[in-house]
């Protein structure tokens, strides 16, 4: 896994409500050339006592701030639980 | 049946794995999130199937398997990411959404969360969520029913951003309460 994959695994086990890091990918964060915009898609689970929207909103703004410029960010819920 | 989630296991796998007490740990069962949903059903259906039986009970004293077979499979179901259901976001390089699956097990466990309710199927459209119950004997059903709806549209109001025009509670079973002599 790429430096980048792992602190943006790290920064996000740390957002409040999340439970779970399903994935964090592409792979292709490990190989992108200087051209290519980076996109990085993780997939989460969330405390039911928390709200999903925010938490996802809170989830990108953490990646943001940690991505480089221009970075394609996708949050996916894939679960809501206690 | 094909793996749950991006697993090779089964739902009876899951089953087993629960009665292990998920020990040892598998990793790849931890880590997908519909094997996740699934447990986290099993566990709370498993907990009321050990206050219910069917109603029928008098002619199958014990607990009809055929009947959770059933639920299970559905549940198996209903869990499946399905489509990415989009939420609102003001950075245009920024998509948050969340999943289909995740919905429905967020309705679920609404619904289960009332007492004497167990969910049996979950259904989701455009802007109708329509869900079938089974309601303990004695409970007013349609009390059960309506609390059934105002946790669904809450937690559907919480935690999505769709515009949900009904919610549908059916209730299509009934069950009692088993006692050590038989049912009650």
């Amino acid at each position: 896994m790429s430096d980048l994959a792992t602190i943006v695994e790290e920064a996000v086990r740390a957002v409040p409500g999340v439970t779970s890091l399903f994935s964090v990918g592409p792979a292709s964060l490990v190989a992108v050339s200087g051209t290519d915009p980076v996109r990085i898609a993780v997939s989460v689970g969330v405390d039911r006592s928390m709200q999903a929207p925010a938490t996802a909103a809170e989830i990108a703004a953490v990646i943001r701030s940690i991505a480089p410029a221009g970075a394609d960010i996708s949050v996916r819920i894939s679960r809501v639980a206690s | 049946m094909d793996g749950i989630g991006g697993t090779t296991y089964t739902l009876d796998d899951l089953s087993d794995y629960l009665d292990s007490g998920r020990l040892p740990v598998n990793a790849e069962i931890e880590a997908d999130a519909e094997c996740q949903a699934v447990l986290a059903s099993l566990e709370r259906v498993g907990s009321l199937s050990r206050e219910l039986v069917a109603r029928d009970a008098d002619e199958n004293p014990t607990l009809d398997e055929s009947w959770f077979g059933s639920l299970f499979a559905t549940i198996a179901l209903e869990v499946k990411a399905g489509k990415d259901i989009p939420l609102s976001s003001s950075d245009p390089h920024t998509s948050l959404s969340i999943t289909e699956g995740a919905i429905r097990e967020l309705v679920r466990a609404a619904g289960d969360s009332v007492d004497g309710v167990l969910v049996g199927s979950v259904r989701l459209s455009e802007s109708v969520v329509d869900i079938s119950i089974s309601v303990l004997l004695g409970i007013p059903v349609t009390g059960a029913a309506e609390a059934v709806r105002q946790a669904v549209y809450s937690d559907l109001f919480k935690h999505t951003e769709l515009a949900i025009d009904s919610v549908n509670v059916t209730v299509d079973d009934v069950h009692v309460i088993a006692t050590e002599g038989g049912t009650a």
